[in-house]
């Protein structure tokens, strides 16, 4: 894993250019007029600039950045990251180049410290592109470079989950067996409990309830496994898609609360791992990354054991055909167009 | 078995919106879910506030300036009342938020457009009304007062405040060029001052950037970059400037400069005559010249043979054939001195040489050559002393390999300082042991030990929080057990342990 990073680029401001100019007119009208006084105030000028586009540049040129992040990302949300920056000798200014710019921290040592970038887009983030700069002592000269810092490990960025409110099916066993929380059924007895309101009668337990002198209610575990499989078709990349990601998280997420078995099928759009090029300098438009395929041919289907791996797979859900073996539980198709039970 | 329908949820948004085109607003807000906006704007310098003493600064760096120009002048009262209306308005504009007037346009170049403004309606109502405006020099104090008055006004942003030494330096360079006496030192004053003034800006700019949150223990004790920077550069500037105006001045280094004179500078030089004299003083003014010559007329062989300089008829010299009397009219093309004859032919060209005498040049040392090789040659070698030196030791790899063994370099380097240095072929662990019963008595460098070992020879690589903790314990047992002088090795003392940090993560 190497860190792309671009040239270390110079730039100047109006008042750099307007004393670099006079600098330099005087120090040569004063050579060629023999008027040393003038020329060395002139020259002097210029060596001022001059040193200070030295010490920015040389101080950017030094700078090596690691990053140490969260294990996943949420789209919308910030997150904190432990940034590492070596051979540091004048402070430097460190931004995130992928968007929104803000906010520019200024690094002054190269302890590990802590930074919040912004928010991801949804996907799969290999590499952070920061734009490092420093300015002169003087502040007439900016010095910069991009780099992408690699990731150890791929961030997937996920979708936020959406609070919807869904009219749920009646729950039907897809097959039988002991599992974690198997909802549907009462054969397997697993405790009792005082009596809460709505608790079917036919759960009282009478002995118990006259044992402990207040309402008792037995529970039970079933072995009828509820299955349920989520079609997850965002459509076009962009906003809308990230919100049918995240209504097919809730859904995903609500399911295995309730002790279901969830399959989830997405159109697989994650990337390889690319090669980053050298990026452009600092100075010109941010990075425009684009985490994941837009467009994917490849079918995920893979039954979730947690909101971690729903999380993992809906960050590289997007737009494709999706073929899956049958199903014998229930399905539900999540689209722009809402969710749909089948 | 065959799917069975179910009652479908309706959506819980609407409808995706149709793609707009480019340029195109987009619906209304509030119709869609939450966009993100994607800003592709290039990064920009965050707008800071200047403090008091960079205010100041910059204020001296101004008066400095309308006082150099007074004194130039003898405009003494001009200059005070520029300092005094500038001083007035950066008072005003400091202490209150008038400055929030001057967002979008800059206090300088609105304080240009109301003297301008003023001016010019000053003389339309003088005109039309013939209003014999008497003392002229109040009417420019105030004119010119209201303009610096305004400018001062915006007188609290870094940004703005950055061109103000720049605009001052025009009238610096002009003092220095057409002033006498000390203006080498006031220049050279000016420029210390404007570096210090735009070094604080600098300062006050980098206050306005976003601190991250330090996890190391040296996170509150940045590096004293501010004085360094301020030294460096005045000094480096200073020196770059004598040291670039001596080298130009130098003749042999630069003859294109130093031996160039524009035309109204052309008051005399130095001919140098074959087969003659070997100089010829000659003074020129523009165009019409006479000449003088050390010892009565001089002869000067031109293809064998002799000429000698007379008056011509116009005033301007002519060399006249001995033999034959005919004259050749001198006149000066380019940097030489050429003779024709009355076709217009060049029959004899003179080269411009040094204006020095021979006898002069050849004299002695030019210590100033040779002080000015020898700083030169001082500084390509420390210049390429320093370049070998960052080539050979680069940036600093980011593995945790190399991580570990500069931790373990930092403990080796304790352990000398207390005279217990590593034994050869004792390993990590075993040395940080050795450490804890002999010279740091604190357990956690067990602990240190093994992240250090599992480091540099383990499969896996140590997680941030065991970096951080692992330097966190060798800062704090290195800051708890100094090493002893020479004199304090033979009775040193066990120091005391200290208290356990909380391992991070």
């Amino acid at each position: 894993m190497r860190t792309a990073s671009s040239r270390s680029r110079l730039k100047r401001s109006t008042a750099t250019s307007g004393l670099a100019a006079l600098g330099a007119q005087a120090g040569l009208i004063g050579l060629l007029t023999d008027q040393r006084a003038m020329a060395t105030v002139g020259l002097a000028l210029v060596g001022a600039v001059t040193v200070d586009a030295l010490a920015a540049w040389l101080t950017v040129r030094s700078v090596v950045l690691a990053l140490h992040g969260p294990p996943e990302a949420v789209t919308g949300e910030t997150s904190e990251w432990v940034l590492t920056a070596t051979g540091i000798r004048r402070p430097v200014v460190v931004t995130p180049a992928v968007v929104p710019r803000a906010p520019r921290y200024l690094v002054r040592w190269g302890e590990p410290s802590l930074i919040t970038l912004p928010p991801f887009g949804r996907g799969l983030v290999h590499h952070v592109g920061l734009d490092v700069t420093a300015t002169g002592p003087l502040g007439l000269y900016q010095a910069g470079r991009r780099m992408l810092v690699p990731l150890g490990v791929p961030l997937p960025v996920g979708p936020k989950p959406v609070d919807v409110d869904l009219t749920w099916p009646r729950p039907r066993a897809m097959s039988f067996g002991l599992t974690e929380g198997a909802p549907l059924g009462d054969d397997l007895f697993r405790s009792l409990r005082p009596y809460q309101r709505g608790d079917e009668r036919r759960r009282i337990h009478w002995g118990a309830t006259a044992h402990h002198g207040r309402m008792m209610v037995r529970e039970l575990d079933g072995t009828g496994v509820v299955g349920l499989r989520v079609l997850v078709e965002p459509g076009e990349p962009g906003a809308m898609a990230d919100h049918v990601t995240g209504v097919a998280a809730k859904v995903a997420s609500t399911a295995l609360a309730r002790g279901w078995t969830v399959q989830l099928v997405t159109a697989d759009g994650t990337p390889g791992r690319p090669d980053p090029a050298t990026p452009s300098g600092p100075f010109g438009a941010a990075l425009a990354l684009v985490p994941f395929q837009p467009v994917a041919t490849t079918t995920r289907t893979a039954v979730v054991a947690g909101e971690r791996a729903v999380h993992h797979q809906l960050a590289t859900a997007a737009q494709g055909p999706l073929v899956a073996a049958p199903w014998a539980g229930l399905t539900c198709r999540v689209t722009p167009g809402g969710v749909r039970w089948e | 078995m065959g799917v069975t329908e179910q009652p479908s949820s309706p959506a819980p948004w609407p409808p995706p919106p149709p793609a707009a085109s480019p340029g195109e607003p987009g619906p209304p807000p509030g119709t869609e879910p939450p966009v993100p906006v994607w800003n592709l704007g290039r990064l920009r310098v965050p707008e800071a506030r200047a403090s008091a003493t960079s205010q100041v600064a910059v204020y001296v760096v101004t008066a400095f300036a309308f006082g150099l120009l007074g004194w130039a002048t003898d405009g003494y009262h001009h200059a005070v009342a520029a300092m005094f209306a500038l001083g007035v308005g950066a008072l005003i504009g400091s202490t209150t938020e008038v400055d929030r007037a001057f967002r979008q346009a800059s206090g300088v170049v609105l304080g240009i457009l109301t003297t301008l403004t003023l001016t010019m309606a000053s003389v339309i109502v003088s005109n039309a009304l013939r209003l014999d405006v008497g003392g002229a020099d109040v009417a420019t104090q105030l004119l010119l007062g209201a303009g610096l008055l305004v400018a001062g006004l915006d007188w609290r942003r870094v940004g703005r405040l950055k061109a103000v030494p720049v605009l001052a330096g025009v009238p610096v360079v002009i003092v220095v060029a057409m002033g006498s006496g000390p203006v080498l030192a006031l220049g050279v004053g000016w420029l210390a001052l404007a570096v210090a003034a735009l070094w604080s800006l600098e300062v006050d700019q980098r206050r306005a950037y976003e601190q991250p949150r330090a996890l190391g223990p040296r996170g509150d004790t940045a590096p004293d970059d501010g004085a360094r920077d301020l030294a460096g550069s005045l000094v480096l500037a200073l020196l770059l400037g004598a040291l670039l105006a001596s080298f130009a001045a130098v003749p042999s280094c630069s003859p294109s400069l130093g031996s160039w004179n524009p035309p109204w500078q052309r008051g005399g030089g130095n001919v140098e005559l074959p087969n003659g004299p070997d100089l010829l003083s000659f003074d020129t003014d523009l165009g019409s010249f006479g000449f003088r010559w050390p010892t009565g007329q001089q002869e000067i062989d031109i293809d064998g043979v002799p000429h000698r300089l007379v008056d011509g008829a116009s005033g301007r010299p002519e060399l006249e054939n001995v033999q034959t009397g005919e004259r050749l009219s001198l006149a000066i093309e380019g940097d030489d001195l050429v003779a024709r004859d009355r076709n217009g032919t060049e029959r004899a060209r003179f080269a411009e040489i040094d204006q020095a005498k021979p006898d002069e040049r050849d004299r002695g040392t030019d210590w100033r050559v040779v002080t000015l090789v020898v700083v030169v040659a001082a500084a390509a070698l420390g210049l390429l002393w320093w370049w070998l030196r960052r080539r050979r030791r680069g940036p600093p790899p980011d593995d945790h390999r190399s991580w570990a063994e500069s931790r373990v370099r930092d403990l080796d380097r304790f352990s000398r300082a207390h005279g217990r240095p590593r034994a050869a072929g004792e390993t990590v662990h075993r040395h940080t042991a050795h450490l804890v019963t002999s010279v740091a008595p604190d357990d956690r460098l067990h602990r240190v030990g093994d992240v250090l070992s599992d480091a540099l020879f383990g499969r896996g690589e140590p997680t941030m929080a065991d970096r951080l903790w692992t330097e966190q314990v060798i800062h704090e047992v290195t800051a708890a057990h100094p090493a002893p002088r020479w004199w304090q090795r033979r009775r040193r003392r066990p120091t005391a342990t200290i208290d356990a940090p909380v391992v991070p993560g």
